[in-house]
């Protein structure tokens, strides 16, 4: 048994492993150019395969947030293995390897939690996002996130305006032109300039909105990142990742809120680790309760709350969101 | 130690699942227990070098296929710290 990184000539193979291992209807099977966009540089896949007699026996994607500089994270997407007569413990291997290749942060968000023991086995520190949201009693689909028989209250009404800072619709270029993006992060995944126009303004099937946050000096202090989604056809807002201080995290998600009342939106939710509940609270934003439903996965739509795990191998306590990884991508 | 151990399999065999509850003996292997596989051998090891104190890597993963491989393997990483 091999394990090595792809090269150019295993895009085909690896698109057939995952649909015959995974789905058949998978996007990355199905959608060469979605494949390359997400999965690839220069054409060349981001995973790490473990191959005998040329049959593929398991496969590891994952995306470099900083391709031209050593030092950026790296997230890993799309774990599969399959049994093997002689091998064991493929999976954990594939991790191992990338791990001992790449020496910056490893991370993963969207762990299956079957097999978050693999990572934890490999001391990665583990944990879950937590899940906040805001219901829109004034949408005409109100009830259908209430779980029957349950009183959930009007948040609407307790709703305050956090102050008069302004969040502006980013002009795309400012994002490639940003050198404020490196003094932003810290506990966060980096991401440069480029991954950001790569991965919010120039996604092939999204359409992400991204706001920027101006001071009273007209400084910029932070970017964020919204989709809306339509579960019953009307919109609702998920807030996808925020590239700044994070002291500034409740400010925007109190402008969505804002943003869902003006547009009668269902709902607005976040996930996101790494902060203190009390200070996402200040925005207006609720944590997940038994009493609501507010779904992840809208294609198709399951009306089920979703634990989204992560793994990190450097920190106990990083700040992610459900922008990273491959996380907020369509599957088919 | 060794029913210590035998209770540690037996635990990780019994997680998560719906299927009747599991008892195993020392002559138990992934070869007679249906659902031992690698997930559940990677529950094993961590629940051994917790209850231990034990440091195990990848290729001791590849040991742990039978009760008795892994006693022996707690012991002697046992006895070697005693000796350390």
């Amino acid at each position: 048994m091999i394990i090595r990184l792809a090269t150019l000539n295993d895009s085909y193979h690896i698109q057939k492993f995952i649909s015959e291992n995974w789905k058949s209807d998978h996007i990355l099977a199905t959608n060469d150019d979605f494949f390359n966009y997400l999965m690839c540089t220069d054409k060349v896949p981001n995973f790490v395969i473990a191959e005998e007699n040329n049959i593929i026996f398991g496969v590891l994607g994952f995306i470099e947030y900083s391709p031209d500089n050593s030092s950026g994270d790296v997230f890993l997407a799309l774990l599969r293995a399959l049994k093997h007569p002689a091998q064991k413990n493929i999976g954990l291997k594939l991790i191992r390897f990338i791990s001992e290749h790449y020496k910056q942060n490893i991370n993963v968000v969207g762990v299956n939690l079957n097999i978050l023991q693999y990572y934890q086995f490999l001391n990665f520190y583990t944990g879950y996002l937590h899940h906040y949201f805001w219901l829109n009693s004034d949408s005409p689909n109100f009830r259908k996130y209430c779980l029957e028989g349950s009183k959930n209250k009007n948040p609407q009404h307790n709703i305050y305006r956090l102050n008069n800072l302004q969040f502006e619709p980013l002009n795309n270029q400012l994002v490639l032109e940003n050198k404020l993006l490196v003094q932003f992060q810290s506990n966060a995944g980096f991401k440069s300039p480029t991954f950001i126009y790569h991965r919010y303004i120039n996604h092939p099937k999204y359409k992400y909105q991204l706001f920027t946050l101006l001071d009273e000096k007209n400084k910029q202090c932070g970017i964020g990142v919204i989709r809306l989604a339509y579960p019953f056809g009307t919109p609702a807002i998920k807030i996808i990742d925020w590239i700044g201080d994070i002291k500034f995290l409740p400010h925007f998600c109190n402008f969505v809120i804002f943003k869902a009342i003006e547009m009668n939106a269902d709902y607005v939710d976040l996930y996101c680790s790494g902060v203190e509940d009390d200070h996402i609270f200040t925005s207006g934003l609720s944590k997940i309760n038994i009493n609501t439903i507010i779904p992840n996965y809208l294609e198709p739509l399951i009306m089920k709350n979703i634990d989204i795990a992560f793994a990190s191998s450097t920190q106990a306590n990083p700040i992610f969101f459900r922008g990273d990884g491959d996380q907020d991508r369509p599957s088919i | 130690m060794m029913q210590t151990v035998i209770d540690v399999i037996c635990d990780a065999l019994n997680v998560g699942t719906n299927e009747e509850i599991l008892t195993i003996d020392i002559n138990d292997s992934v070869d007679t227990i249906k659902r031992w596989d690698s997930l559940v051998t990677v529950s094993i090891a961590l629940a051994i070098s917790s209850k231990f104190g034990l440091e195990l890597d990848i290729d001791s993963l590849e040991e742990m296929t039978s009760v008795k491989k892994i006693i022996s393997l707690v012991s002697e990483s046992h006895n070697n710290k005693i000796t350390e």
